[in-house]
């Protein structure tokens, strides 16, 4: 994936926001974008979003954009868990999965790190607090790196 | 025995036709997270109901349990 | 319910892996995300990838009627889940069991008695009083032997009754233990050790499973492999097959049975609201698998009265094979489980069984599962309500009910509501009935007026408790 598909993205999105809220990734350009996917049935997803928050505080000056995409079927269905844990996340809806489906993958949740220069660098399968860490020093190794 | 090797046959061909693609999205399996929806949700029924037939009647077993579930993680 | 536990090692088994695959529970609608009792930080800690703990535990209790076997089981499980995919169960099962169990002999019109060894060498007392029936009685000396204090157990079986032991009572404790995680491409291995004892049986169980995800975790494939044995030593010792009942210890005090098998799995998720499970099971045993209690009635070709009890006898290896299948639907607020399973052994037994579960939600903890089951095997080929005298003896002859051609249905009803969105109390009630060939055309004389399918019905009720915990 390039800066290229980066641009289709937006345009193909942008043609489904009858369906899904437009997810404008043209808004971070030149910053690291941690795209997350996720579901309130999923368990891990809900342990995924104190670190997520605790992220955005640390390295959100550095040019660290957290987008959480909510998978859920109904919209509202999150309403109760995103009014205690959202933080200073952006939370995009995807009801119908058609961001998700842009990206291909099996675990929920999922996260895909985009680079400064709009590629896509690394992708998270799950979230296990154990591994915390290693996901910290991915999105760290992209923030150091210069936009292009 | 031959008519069981071709009901297991004809069955596992059924499933797994397409098997490749077949089933939901990650984001679609909701429901198959639910405790419920496991295979095997109350493992101490089954043992119970398991033990009771064994002992009235000639058959015993022929379950697996692995599958199912929502892939979290 | 004298028949050991099968496949309960299997069973511990195959909740491993349930586990791996199995989130908590968050609905796609906000009612349900109240019914599962969200932590205060709105988190549901309860899922795979979280490390969690729970406990089960069920009292069953068994009660066939005509005042035949009852038997009360108490269990309980442990299971432990690790933060990337590990598993450790822990199980343990007690029951007791009493009551009146048919010895095998067919009903006469006129009164029956049987001997049979008391329970222990040397023993003074018998099961008489309470359990009724039953006296202590000096055997006569074997011819040529000297003369000894030898003692055994009588008792008697009034006309037109079917002839039960009622002096009939054992314990059984077991345990088991297992562990599973993922390995490599792998995606679980795991293995299995169980024991269970009882006062005439102990049996040893071994079991292994390997299981792997594919399309998404949307396919699983899995092997278990499992292996038990058995060891027999019954009150009395192990008596010759086809010989006349007595009271005598007989010289052989035990007999092993082995059995090996395999289960082969493919599980499909079939789309958002269908699972689909298809199995393949193989069992080769070898060993003792007579009943050393039973025996088998010799009657009068003409009058059909009973001569004499003959222990029975059983073939030495038996092979057996089964297709399992099973569906769970979810249709708006209810969850649909239906089975097949076809059976088939080289004892010529074949059977099909069918279940129905429907799963109905009552608002937002309550449940109520109403069950069904359907079940028909054939006859062992070996299976006879008696034998007649004048004709040759079979190498094989059993009079057990369990081996000959029967119906039987279950109905059942489970509620169940969920307390503090982390526990869950259940409530289940079974009765089963079973429908044998109680007046064959070809029975002889006094044996056409006789019921002569020794099978029961019985009820069934389990209370549960599953608690999950960290």
């Amino acid at each position: 994936m390039n800066r290229y598909v980066l641009a289709a993205l937006m345009v193909l999105l942008g043609g489904a926001v009858a369906r899904a809220e437009p997810l404008d990734l043209s808004r971070y350009r030149g910053k690291v974008v941690y795209l997350d996917f996720w579901a309130s049935w999923c368990t891990p997803c809900h342990l995924s979003f104190p670190w997520m928050n605790d992220l955005q505080q640390s390295y959100g000056r550095e040019g660290l954009a957290i987008v959480a995409v909510d998978l859920d079927r109904d919209p509202h269905a999150a309403d109760g868990f995103l009014a205690e844990n959202r933080g200073a996340l952006d939370i995009v809806r995807d009801p119908k999965g058609d961001i998700a489906r842009q990206f291909n993958f099996k675990d929920m949740p999922t996260a895909i790190l985009i680079g400064r220069d709009g590629r896509i660098r690394a992708t998270h399968s799950g979230f296990v607090t154990s591994q915390e860490g290693a996901y910290q020093a991915d999105v760290v190794r992209l923030l150091a790196e210069k936009a292009p | 025995m031959n008519k069981l090797s071709r009901i297991a046959v004809l069955l596992a061909a059924g499933l797994c036709a397409g098997c490749s693609s077949l089933g939901p999205k990650p984001w679609e399996k909701d429901l198959m997270a639910r405790p419920e929806m496991q295979l095997d949700p109350y493992p101490l029924q089954t043992a119970a109901q398991e033990h009771i037939y064994f002992s009235k009647e000639a058959s015993s077993g022929g379950r697996g349990f692995a599958g199912g579930g929502c892939g979290c993680n | 319910m004298k028949k050991r536990k099968a496949g309960r090692i299997k069973r511990a088994l195959s909740a491993f892996s349930t586990t791996l695959l199995v989130a908590a529970a968050c609905d796609d609608s906000a009612l349900a995300q109240d019914f599962y009792g969200l932590d205060k930080q709105g988190r549901d800690n309860f899922g795979p990838g979280i490390a969690y703990s729970e406990i089960d535990s069920a009292l069953l209790i068994y009660q066939e009627s005509g005042g035949r076997v009852q038997a009360i089981e108490p269990s309980a499980s442990l299971t432990v889940h690790g933060p990337v995919g590990q598993q450790l169960s822990l199980s343990a099962v007690a029951d007791s069991v009493s009551g009146a169990t048919p010895n095998g002999a067919v009903p006469s019109d006129q009164t029956q008695t049987f001997v049979t060894p008391l329970r222990a060498v040397g023993s003074t007392t018998t099961v008489t009083g309470a359990s009724g029936g039953s006296t202590v009685i000096q055997l006569p000396p074997t011819p040529g032997q000297v003369a000894t204090a030898a003692l055994g157990r009588q008792y008697t079986v009034a006309p037109n009754t079917l002839p039960v032991d009622k002096g009939f009572h054992d314990h059984r404790a077991e345990v088991s233990a297992g562990w599973s995680e993922p390995l490599g491409p792998i995606s679980e291995a795991g293995a299995t050790l169980g024991y269970s004892q009882e006062e005439d049986y102990r049996s040893i169980t071994l079991a292994g499973r390997l299981a792997k995800n594919f399309n998404g975790d949307n396919t699983t494939v899995s092997l278990d492999v499992n292996g038990e044995f058995d060891s027999s030593f019954p009150f009395g010792g192990i008596p010759t097959p086809l010989s006349v009942m007595n009271a005598q210890f007989k010289p052989q005090s035990s007999r092993d049975k082995t059995q090996v098998g395999f289960v082969l799995g493919l599980t499909q998720v079939m789309s958002r609201n269908w699972l689909t499970s298809l199995n393949y099971a193989f069992d080769s045993q070898k060993g003792y698998e007579t009943d050393p209690y039973r025996v088998i009635s010799l009657v009068d070709p003409g009058s059909g009265e009973p001569i004499s009890s003959l222990y029975e006898s059983r073939p030495g290896s038996r092979q057996t094979q089964s297709v399992y299948w099973d569906n769970k639907v979810m249709w708006g607020p209810t969850l649909t489980e239906v089975s097949l399973r076809y059976f088939h052994d080289d004892w010529g037994i074949s059977s099909e069984t069918a279940e129905l579960s429907e799963r109905i939600s009552l608002g937002k903890a309550w449940y109520i599962e109403p069950n069904g089951r359907l079940y028909h095997q054939t006859a062992a080929n070996f299976y006879a309500p008696y034998l007649v005298s004048g004709t040759n003896l079979p190498a094989y002859a059993s009079s057990d009910s369990r081996l000959s051609r029967f119906d039987a249905v279950t109905y059942g009803l489970t509620l169940g509501v969920h307390i503090s969105g982390r526990t869950e109390l259940y409530l289940r009630g079974d009765y089963y009935t079973q429908m044998g060939q109680h007046h064959p055309a070809n029975a002889i004389g006094q044996l056409r007026s006789q019921n002569l399918f020794q099978g029961s019905n019985a009820t069934i009720i389990q209370a549960g408790l599953q608690w999950k915990f960290h």
